[in-house]
């Protein structure tokens, strides 16, 4: 397989390259194409004389002495092995990181969370797939549950944690004992359930936790890297 | 070298005044302003002594010029360009100290004259190209090392020398209308 020495190349492509070729930084082939274009080209070789020209101007600027001394008069604080970018932020980004895959597995496993609410979600879920159907046209059936439970099934980030929220129940069917009519799907949110049978105001402070957590991993693994970035060579 | 990842501060002033000269101008070159060029000088020395312990090995003047254009782009990101004119009182206050020796009046007046051209000219690069130009033409690192100073493969260098080095001569043929080898 035989290559030509010296395949045509643009304009454009030359310029771009004369620069590397200046300083003897372009490939062999590189260097053959370039140089069988200058042969042949007036305008890129007075491009090639000018660029070498400023290359020049540039490097005949002045050293400029420096005012004063810049000496250190007494030692900085160094950064322990523990403070430096090296470890801190890495440190701090794994513990957080660890922390919220915890917390996240735990209430996936159901091992976190409230204990009242938690039992009591699970005949909801039901009774809202239930609803669910109802809606379609159905008629409702009343859930064998002596009480009826207003928890909300805790989502995979816990929203709400057990605090009841109407409007996510409006198809749900109040258990009564007689039929009800076929809810329309634009209805009326029922009436809250009786206050007795709510589960007692909770905070949700599992999601605040792994929010925060997840903002300190990400924030730290951030700084780490800049911290890097400014004093690695 | 060794000493000085030691923590002997006599030890590393002596590196201090080996290469403050090359840090400083390559701040001054960049910022155009002998004050801030001083300041970054100083948190250049200072931020080095503290991460002594991650400088593995390869140049350490690279080494320095990596930081040292790390914080000038830090502070070219904080500030406007309006003190240009600042770099022309400090090379008027410290002297031309280029190769060639004993120029005649008019051949110092004319060299100034280019002097002061193609700093006007660097100033108009965008930050990038200008450290790159100021790395390689005036530091005098090759192509590797100013790569690695700037974050960069050695292609993205290398296309950023040759618009950087292009742009320069399109400023200085507008300014001058000829350029001579």
């Amino acid at each position: 397989m035989f290559r030509r020495p010296s395949e045509p190349i643009s304009h454009q492509r030359v310029r771009d390259l004369l620069s590397s070729y200046l300083d003897s930084q372009v490939s062999q082939r590189e260097r053959e194409r370039i140089e069988g274009h200058l042969a042949s080209c007036a305008a890129c070789r007075r491009y090639q004389e000018e660029l070498r020209a400023t290359v020049q101007a540039v490097r005949g600027l002045p050293q400029v002495a420096p005012p004063r001394s810049f000496t250190l008069a007494q030692a900085p604080q160094r950064r322990t092995a523990w403070a430096s970018p090296g470890w801190g932020a890495p440190l701090a980004t794994a513990t957080a990181a660890a922390l919220f895959a915890l917390l996240m597995l735990g209430e996936v496993a159901g091992l976190i969370g409230s204990p009242v609410a938690r039992p009591v979600a699970r005949p909801t879920t039901d009774v809202l797939s239930e609803g669910g159907r109802v809606n379609s046209g159905a008629a409702p059936q009343a859930v064998p549950q002596p009480t009826p439970t207003v928890g909300v099934p805790l989502g995979i980030m816990g929203v709400q944690g057990g605090t009841p929220t109407p409007a996510k129940q409006a198809p749900t069917p109040e258990p009564t004992k007689t039929p009800l009519p076929a809810p329309t799907p634009t209805a009326v949110p029922p009436p809250p359930p009786a206050e007795a049978a709510q589960p007692p105001l909770q905070v949700p402070l599992l999601p605040w936790l792994q929010g925060a957590l997840g903002l300190l991993a990400v924030t730290s693994g951030v700084w780490w890297l800049w911290r890097r970035r400014r004093v690695r060579g | 070298m060794q000493r000085s990842r030691q923590g002997d501060l006599t030890a590393f002033n002596q590196l201090v005044e080996q290469y403050q000269g090359p840090v400083y101008n390559l701040a001054l070159r960049m910022l155009s302003y002998g004050a801030t060029a001083e300041d970054v000088t100083q948190e250049v020395f200072l931020s080095a002594y503290r991460a002594l312990g991650q400088y593995r090995e390869g140049s350490f003047k690279a080494w320095l010029l990596t930081i040292t254009a790390n914080a000038c782009r830090d502070v070219l990101r904080k500030r406007k360009r309006h003190q240009e004119q600042s770099l022309e009182e400090m090379v008027e206050t410290s002297g031309d100290r280029s190769v060639s020796p004993s120029p005649t009046p008019e051949e110092y007046t004319l060299r100034r004259e280019v002097q002061r051209e193609v700093q006007q000219a660097l100033n108009q690069l965008s930050h990038d190209h200008r450290i790159a130009v100021l790395l390689v033409d005036l530091q005098g690192l090759d192509y590797g090392e100013a790569a690695r100073a700037m974050g960069v493969s050695l292609g993205t260098l290398k296309s950023r020398l040759s618009r950087g080095r292009s742009q320069l001569r399109e400023h200085l043929l507008a300014t001058r209308g000829t350029l001579e080898p």
